[in-house]
Parts: structure tokens; C-alpha cells; sequence
């Protein structure tokens, strides 16, 4: 999402008041594989991440009509495709403890610990502790570092303060940088 | 390091002491190369997301009222021209759809007679076998539309920007890509049933998405239903015979359908329902048989055709 400038969203919100399928057709080409990412990073299922997905930009289409322009519709694909991955695992909580469906996985699969000893690669390495950050710290930190959203449209997106966004990915970044100087001496504040 | 940050997140870390930004500037950098692994599966192809937001433009696009007008009048006379031409050339078996550029569509009425199985190849690459007793008309414009009388069984080809649909009875065919089998006899429910892929079948404001092994019938003033299919949709092009709890009659019109014999059963057994399962039946003698010997009827051959007696 990093390429795609407020232009290209711009022209797609009125492709999409216009109804012009085409335009829709190259939002999904252009922007589903970011909000495939994001989507499969909440429910970690492949085959809900689909349906999600699929979901998203149907109720898109359905509301295309009432969509502004002048507001990002990034950060809308984004609060869209959050709300729709929690809304999943609410159901599939509330599935869960029907007694009759008798598998539910648990959301997150955790690495077993030793699984990460056998590799020096820092970015291995960053990438356990950027897992192992708190969930939504996390999802802030991988939509900024990851994905390109500003500060703003992280704060629309999920439903936060834009002073609680900055604070998570500060604080994403201490803690990152706690275990590089823990892993790495040169890492140091002083260094 | 810091120009290499986000201008907003400049702004965040402003307040903290010179040394400490710098270094989460270095940890912003390395970070990077650490994006959470992807999923490790690609997002759905883009024709099935358009393949569940057209049928919602297809017939109702008010906003694209004369586009359309202008598109009917072109298809109706196109689709006159085609029935011309297939009278003027009523011996050639088989009719290829060219779709010229400049032209909005071409549209052609196929027809297979009782008796007889023809297999098309539409412009667009799709396959369609055509059962006995059925006809077709095809138009390849900017949506691939089919409109089927009988049966037949389609091998679409995959193409993003032009939907395929097929109008069987009172139901709604659209296809996202796939091979499947659609059943629109008259005075029989319309019956779709999916072997590859899958297809969104509509009636109304009812709708129902199909995947393989499943099939609906259209059954008059019910919702539109998802059932298992019981046998391999399109099993009748490689001569199998399959007959559920149906009437006599029903039979006896798919036999005719089938083989071109003209059957006739006694009124009072018409309404009579049987079951068949023939996996091959390559003559009308195999079906009838079957029928009679169970239910011990009388078959007999006129030079008119067969007729069912008790």
C-alpha cells in the first residue's frame, strides 16, 4: 500500500459512487493482498480470512453510494476490515463454546520457544518480538511499519486516539529496541 | 537516520531526548526487512468478488438505463440476424460465434434435436454440451448471457471482466468459473448442479451459491433449497440415465428428450414415480426396459413410437 497515493484512493471512492465496476475491480487487485495480510494477522485462518475479505469489499460495494471522497478510504478498507476479522472471531467464539462443535482452534499459534534459537538473523529475531508485542501494539506498529497507514488513518481504523496510536508505536519501538540491546550490545541507547 | 521516518511519527518521538530517537529511527529501519510472514495463500481471484456484486447492476442499473437500451435493441436484432442465418444454413451441424471487435455482441438460437447431443464451443472459449430436445441462445457481449430451454452441461472459460449468466426457466445463472450442469425442462422445476468451481444461482431477490456435489432445484413457491447431488451432474453426456422419484411422465418426455423415441404412457400410470440409476444407457431399449420389467408394464413398439402399458 505503500505506492498507492491519496490520489488513486481519491479516484476510487468516485469510482465507486459512479458504480463503475472497473475501478472497483482495480481497488481489489490494488488493495486486497494489504488487507488480505491484516485480515489473516487477526484471525490467522485461511479460509476466514477469504470469507472475510470477500465480505468486506461485497458490504463496500453495497454501500458505495454513500462513500465520501474526502475522507480516506484507505482507513475505511482498514476499520472495515478489522471490524469484520473481530466480528468472525466473536462467532467463532460464541461457536466454540457450543458444545457441539467440538474444534476450536485457538486464534494465535504460538512458536514453541526453542523454535526461534537455531538462527542469528536479526530480522528473524524482530520479527518473534514484533509477535510477541501486545496484540493491538502490534497491529498498530505492522499497519504503520508494514502497511503505510499514517498516524491518522491507524487511529480511524481501529478506533483509537491518534495520541494512543502514537503512544503504541513508540512504545513498539522501545520495546523492540530493549530486545535488540538485550540480543546485540550495539544496540544501546548510548551507543 | 530520522528523515528515513514517517513525517507523523517524527512528530511523536520529538519530545524524547536526541539519542533515543535515533536509535528507534535504527530499529524503524531494520524492521523493515521483519514484516510478519504473509499469509500462505493469495487473496481470491478478482472475478469471484465481481462475480457476487453484478447480478446487483445487471437488470436494474437505472443509472445505465440508455446504455442498455441501446444495447437490447443491437442484441434483439443481432440475435435476428442469427436466426437467418442458421435457417439459411440449416446443414451445417455446427455454428461458430466470432466476436468481431466493433460489434457490441453476436447472438446465435443452437438447437439439438430429440435424439441428438451437440457440443459447442461458444467464442469465448466456454464448452457447452447440449442434451437432446434443448435449445440455446448464446450473446458474447460485454456479459456472456445464455438463455437454455432443456439441458445442458457448461465448461465456462474464466474471463474477469465479463460475466456469464444463464437465464433456465425462472432462475438466474451466474457463474464464477467453473463446470457445472443447468436442467430447465418444461413442467419440471429448474435444476442446476455443480461439478467444478462454483456458481450463485438466483431467483428474484432468492439466492444460493452451489460448489461441487451440491444442487438446487428451483421447486415452485419454495425458497431455493441446497441439496447434495446424488449423481455426477452431466452424467448424461457419457450416457448415464438418472431418474429420482419421478413421474412416468417426466420419464417418458426425458426419454424422448434423450433418444428421439416418442413415448406414451396410459393416463392412469402417469403419475406413477419411480427411480432409475443407470450409469450407461446407450439406447432407449436399456431405459425402458428397466422401467418395465420393475414395474411390470407392457412396452410396445409402434412405427409412431413406444407406448406404456400396464
Amino acid at each position: 500500500m505503500h505506492a498507492l497515493s491519496v490520489d488513486d484512493f481519491r479516484q476510487w471512492s468516485l469510482d465507486l459512487q459512479a458504480s463503475d465496476d472497473r475501478g472497483f475491480a482495480a481497488l481489489y487487485t490494488a488493495t486486497s493482498p494489504a488487507l488480505h495480510r491484516y485480515i489473516h494477522s487477526i484471525t490467522r485462518d485461511a479460509e476466514a480470512t477469504n470469507d472475510v475479505l470477500q465480505e468486506l469489499y461485497v458490504k463496500l460495494w453495497n454501500v458505495r453510494t454513500t462513500i465520501d471522497p474526502d475522507r480516506s478510504l484507505k482507513a475505511l478498507l482498514f476499520q472495515m476490515a478489522r471490524n469484520f476479522a473481530l466480528n468472525h472471531e466473536r462467532a467463532k467464539r460464541r461457536r466454540a463454546s457450543d458444545p457441539l462443535d467440538d474444534h476450536a482452534e485457538p486464534a494465535d499459534s504460538a512458536l514453541p520457544a526453542d523454535a526461534l534459537l537455531d538462527t542469528n538473523q536479526v530480522e528473524d529475531r524482530l520479527r518473534a518480538w514484533i509477535d510477541e508485542l501486545p496484540p493491538r501494539r502490534r497491529e498498530a506498529f505492522c499497519l504503520s511499519r508494514f502497511e503505510g497507514l499514517s498516524h491518522d488513518e491507524i487511529a480511524k481504523a481501529m478506533d483509537l486516539a491518534p495520541k494512543t496510536v502514537n503512544n503504541h508505536i513508540v512504545l513498539a519501538l522501545q520495546t523492540l529496541r530493549t530486545r535488540l540491546a538485550e540480543f546485540d550490545p550495539s544496540f544501546r541507547l548510548d551507543a | 537516520m530520522l528523515d528515513r521516518l514517517p513525517l507523523d511519527l517524527r512528530d511523536a518521538l520529538a519530545d524524547l531526548p536526541a539519542p533515543e530517537q535515533d536509535a528507534l529511527a535504527r530499529v524503524w529501519v531494520l524492521a523493515e526487512a521483519a514484516a510478519p510472514a504473509p499469509p500462505p495463500f493469495a487473496p481470491p481471484p478478482v472475478e469471484d468478488l465481481l462475480a457476487r456484486i453484478r447480478p446487483s447492476t445487471l437488470p436494474l442499473a437505472h443509472d445505465h438505463a440508455p446504455a442498455r437500451r441501446a444495447r437490447l435493441r443491437v442484441r434483439t436484432w443481432a440475435r435476428m440476424g442469427a436466426l437467418l442465418a442458421v435457417a439459411a444454413l440449416a446443414a451445417v451441424a455446427v455454428t461458430t460465434w466470432t466476436a468481431r471487435p466493433s460489434a457490441p455482441s453476436t447472438a446465435a438460437t443452437e438447437v439439438a434435436a430429440p435424439g441428438q447431443k451437440r457440443t459447442f464451443r461458444l467464442a469465448d472459449g466456454s464448452t457447452v454440451v447440449l442434451a437432446g430436445g434443448s435449445t440455446m441462445q448464446a450473446s458474447m457481449g460485454d456479459t456472456r448471457r445464455v438463455v437454455l430451454t432443456g439441458e445442458a452441461f457448461f465448461d465456462v472459460a474464466h474471463d474477469a471482466t465479463r460475466p456469464f449468466v444463464i437465464q433456465a426457466r425462472d432462475v438466474t445463472v451466474q457463474v464464477l468459473g467453473t463446470a457445472f450442469n443447468v436442467r430447465a425442462v418444461s413442467g419440471r422445476p429448474a435444476e442446476v448442479g455443480v461439478v467444478r468451481g462454483r456458481v450463485a444461482v438466483s431467483r428474484g431477490t432468492d439466492r444460493v451459491e452451489l460448489t461441487p456435489g451440491e444442487q438446487t432445484v428451483a421447486e415452485a413457491a419454495r425458497p431455493l433449497r441446497v441439496v447434495p447431488t446424488a449423481h455426477e451432474p452431466g452424467a448424461w453426456r457419457t450416457g448415464a440415465f438418472y431418474a429420482e422419484n419421478a413421474t412416468l411422465a417426466d420419464i417418458a418426455a426425458e426419454v424422448e428428450r434423450r433418444y428421439g423415441t416418442a413415448v406414451t404412457v396410459e393416463p392412469s400410470l402417469e403419475d406413477r414415480r419411480w427411480t432409475l440409476a443407470l450409469p450407461s444407457a446407450p439406447s432407449d431399449t436399456v431405459v425402458l426396459d428397466a422401467l418395465a420389467g420393475p414395474m411390470g408394464l407392457t412396452v410396445t413398439r409402434t412405427a409412431e413410437g413406444v407406448r406404456l402399458a400396464k
